[in-house]
């Protein structure tokens, strides 16, 4: 992580190129680790900072890796996740530009990672204090749903006035008999700020619950920065006759046999087959090494998924 | 008469400009607990900048508002901390807007809108929300069916009886209204009045309702404020000031009205 | 007898700003007193100003000068100077008034309009519709009209319905305008009742009537009008 200031440009073996280390100056690495501080310091939250133009398009990941660029050093592993897979284009094509503008190493490997970037999943390995998970946010107002002012949800926040968060999930139950918020699902942090955990399934705000590591989430075209600090409350919002509950599958992952895990569903031909597997590409493979197996894990026809699963779209990313 | 009961409402030297125009000048009344206060005057007398200024919705130039809270004890409004307004506003007291719109979040449900005073006052039990959102829609005569329904589908009647809802849920002691009849059929009207001459009595509320309608005014409020360019010109008995007008402005109102 | 009313010196005027300011004198220096279980019945003329002088005592005029003092759970109020609320409340536990024309309530029915006044004194609903089907009753007011709006009914049952409800709380004093004016006997007959049943009780009544006959089997003194019109 921020092992040392690394004011030398360093120069990618590949082109030539000269870059400053991680892309961004260091001027700018120090203002986005004060918005970082401040963020660890308010857990939930949203702390303004003056984001920067990166060689990529707003939603595909500029406020996460802003984030990665200000807090990475040279002895950093890092990982990063789209969907739950590593081998995705958004996923690949972020860590190349780390490898290539930091020349850090990268990995696969949940347990190996010391800087996890991510969007959508929340690894199933249980993290630890050594690690550091940055998302990618596109949406970071929890309040924006129901109030379009700025100053207002400001306010709100301010005065911790949320009950608006419930008239969502009251809408939810209305509607369908149960609460059917699946992504972004709002949280309470530290008993104090309501919070958007990015788009992650539901599943996972569990995992953010007095979790060791630190979760930084940055928002590159709203320009902010939130974060929650190892070991800090964080409560899915409810009610108390509808209390909050996770996905759950009938199935289990058809490759790695795993009951517990988020699973995909995936269509397998013209004729309506079609498996569940684990989102988490990491988690499904190191099962399958150490012996478990799926319903499905002995099926030839299915290698591209075990193991260089088919890229996906990258793009609308935070 | 109870002397040991006090003023709810107390406003002294209320006085509003806009630059060098007067929205009003030297307001001053007190409100007494289950008072309903007519605000009468045609259109720019000053009325609506009145209610938004004793409301705390518009910064008053001059003068104070004092209002006996049940959470906060006697407070000076205007010069209390923007959390407790606000609080105010979401517990203690009403505000029902001339359109309904301004009032409702048109994008959730009819149950929802009811719901959300209580929830932003901490009610987190999906089956008392909704329970009371129903007794609501029951007291407003809004059929249980439309419980799911979005507002943007009622009629203007619908809406504005939907609002009255929302202000009521959470019972408030004091209630603004800015011509909640306004705009409306005059059979639509006339329900309406009903339905908040008794939902006022029954609950004892204190309201201060603003309205250029002499007729709404003689039905729901006991005694009237008459305006003109700003200024109170009569106060009275609401009977009396609308059958034995004394001042000029006030009789030229009482002469003008239609005879049916 | 305990004096109910007592007004002291009482002008009343009305003033037209919008016709040029106009005067219009109604009456000057009026003294009059009425006790408990006495009815007083305003004598004059046409435009002497009874009317006037009853909506003054009911605090729906605004005297010019003078004081109207009146006896409400012992203390006495001047009603010419009484706060809105003050009157209000006199007229929820003191005073009663039957108005030439009863005003209509949208959507309220006519056992409803009748009702209310008591049921807002006790709160006790079932007990007050009670009391207004019995004087609807009483007055000859067919059944299936009871929950019908007044708005539709003819002069003559208004005018009943508007009676029933001066007469359903025992008010300490009563004001009537007129009550029997577009009745027929019977129903006369049966405000006559109402009036005595009043004053037997205790109550103060001043009333209009030009109705002679009616007059004379109510009225304990005539009060005569006509020479504080002449003073105004």
């Amino acid at each position: 992580m921020i092992a040392q200031e690394n004011a030398a440009p360093v120069s990618t073996a590949a082109t030539g190129e000269e870059y400053n280390f991680a892309y961004l100056d260091e001027q700018t690495k120090r203002m986005v680790r004060r918005a970082v501080l401040k963020a660890v310091a308010i857990p939930g939250y949203q702390v303004p900072f003056a984001g920067r133009e990166m060689p990529m398009p707003y939603g595909w990941g500029t406020g996460g890796i802003q984030l990665s660029a200000s807090i990475l050093g040279p002895d950093d592993v890092f990982k990063v996740i789209d969907q739950g897979a590593d081998d995705t284009t958004n996923a690949v094509s972020i860590r190349k530009f780390f490898e290539r503008v930091a020349d850090v190493e990268t990995t696969e490997r949940t347990s190996e990672a010391t800087v996890i970037q991510t969007r959508h999943r929340i690894p199933e390995e249980p993290l630890t204090e050594e690690q550091i998970m940055v998302y990618q946010v596109p949406i970071p107002e929890p309040l924006r749903w129901m109030e379009a002012r700025e100053t207002e949800t400001r306010k709100m926040h301010a005065l911790e006035e949320y009950g608006v968060m419930h008239v969502k999930l009251y809408e939810d139950i209305a509607r369908h008999g149960r609460i059917a918020t699946n992504y972004m699902y709002p949280v309470m942090v530290n008993g104090r700020y309501v919070m958007s955990p990015s788009p992650i399934p539901k599943f996972d705000n569990p995992k953010l619950d007095r979790s060791p590591a630190l979760h930084l989430l940055g928002a590159g075209r709203e320009k902010r920065i939130y974060a929650v600090p190892p070991y800090t409350d964080v409560k899915s919002l409810d009610f108390e006759d509808h209390p909050f509950e996770v996905e759950t599958w009938d199935e289990c992952c058809g490759l790695c046999g795993s009951e517990t895990s988020y699973l995909d569903e995936v269509i397998l031909d013209d004729a309506g087959g079609r498996m569940f597997v684990c989102s988490d590409t990491d988690y499904c493979s190191r099962r399958r090494e150490s012996g478990h197996l799926g319903p499905m894990a002995a099926r030839e026809d299915l290698d591209e998924l075990k193991g260089d699963r088919p890229a996906q779209e990258g793009g609308h990313n935070g | 008469m109870a002397e040991s009961v006090k003023p709810l409402f107390s406003v002294q030297g209320l006085t509003k400009y806009y630059g060098d125009m007067i929205g009003c000048r030297d307001v001053s009344f007190d409100l007494w607990p289950g008072e309903v206060m007519g605000i009468v005057g045609e259109s720019g007398s000053g009325k609506s900048t009145l209610l938004n200024c004793i409301s705390a919705q518009l910064e008053p130039s001059e003068g104070t508002v004092s209002y006996e809270s049940g959470q906060f004890g006697n407070i000076d409004v205007h010069r209390s901390e923007e959390p407790i307004r606000r609080k105010l506003r979401r517990t203690e007291w009403g505000i029902v807007h001339q359109n309904p719109r301004d009032g409702l979040r048109l994008g959730v449900s009819a149950g929802a809108n009811i719901g959300e005073r209580l929830m932003s006052i901490g009610a987190r039990h999906y089956g008392n929300i909704r329970r009371n959102a129903l007794e609501w829609l029951g007291e407003v005569e809004i059929d249980a069916s439309r419980i799911d329904h979005l507002p943007k589908t009622f009629s203007g009647g619908m809406q504005q009886r939907l609002q009255i809802a929302c202000n009521l849920v959470t019972e408030p002691r004091l209630v603004f209204m800015d011509e909640p009849t306004g705009g409306l059929d005059v059979s639509v009207q006339a329900r309406l009045l009903d339905l908040l001459r008794n939902l006022v009595s029954r609950l004892g509320l204190s309201v201060i309702i603003v309205t250029h309608d002499l007729a709404v005014a003689r039905l729901l409020a006991h005694r009237l404020m008459v305006m003109r360019r700003g200024e109170v010109v009569e106060t009275g008995l609401t009977d009396q000031v609308l059958d034995d007008p004394q001042h000029e402005y006030t009789q030229l109102l009482v002469s003008s009205i239609l005879q049916v | 007898m305990t004096v109910m009313i007592s007004v002291k010196n009482l002008d009343k005027q009305f003033i037209l700003h919008t016709q040029g300011g106009t005067q219009i004198p109604v009456f000057s220096g009026l003294d009059m007193k009425v006790r408990s279980g006495e009815c007083v019945a305003l004598a004059g003329a046409s435009g002497a100003g009874k009317s006037s002088l009853i909506c003054s005592l009911y605090g729906n005029y605004k005297p010019q000068s003078g004081n109207i003092l009146v006896r409400h759970e012992d203390e006495t109020v001047d009603m010419a100077t009484a706060l809105p609320r003050e009157i209000l409340d006199i007229r929820k536990h003191t005073m009663g008034y039957v108005s030439q024309f009863l005003r209509v309530v949208p959507r309220v029915s006519a056992l409803d309009v009748v009702a209310e006044p008591l049921f807002n004194l006790t709160g006790d609903a079932a007990k007050a519709r009670d009391k207004a089907a019995f004087l609807l009753k009483r007055l000859n007011i067919p059944g299936k009209l009871w929950d019908l709006p007044p708005a539709t009914f003819s002069g003559g049952e208004q005018q009943r319905v508007n009676i029933a409800r001066g007469f359903i709380v025992d008010y300490p004093i009563l004001l009537l305008d007129e009550p029997t004016a577009s009745l027929d006997a019977d129903n006369r007959t049966v405000v006559v009742d109402l009036i005595r049943e009043a004053k037997k009780r205790g109550a103060a009544v001043v009333g209009i009537f030009h109705d002679l006959e009616v007059r004379d089997k109510v009225a304990d003194q005539l009060f005569d009008m006509g020479r504080f019109k002449e003073a105004a």
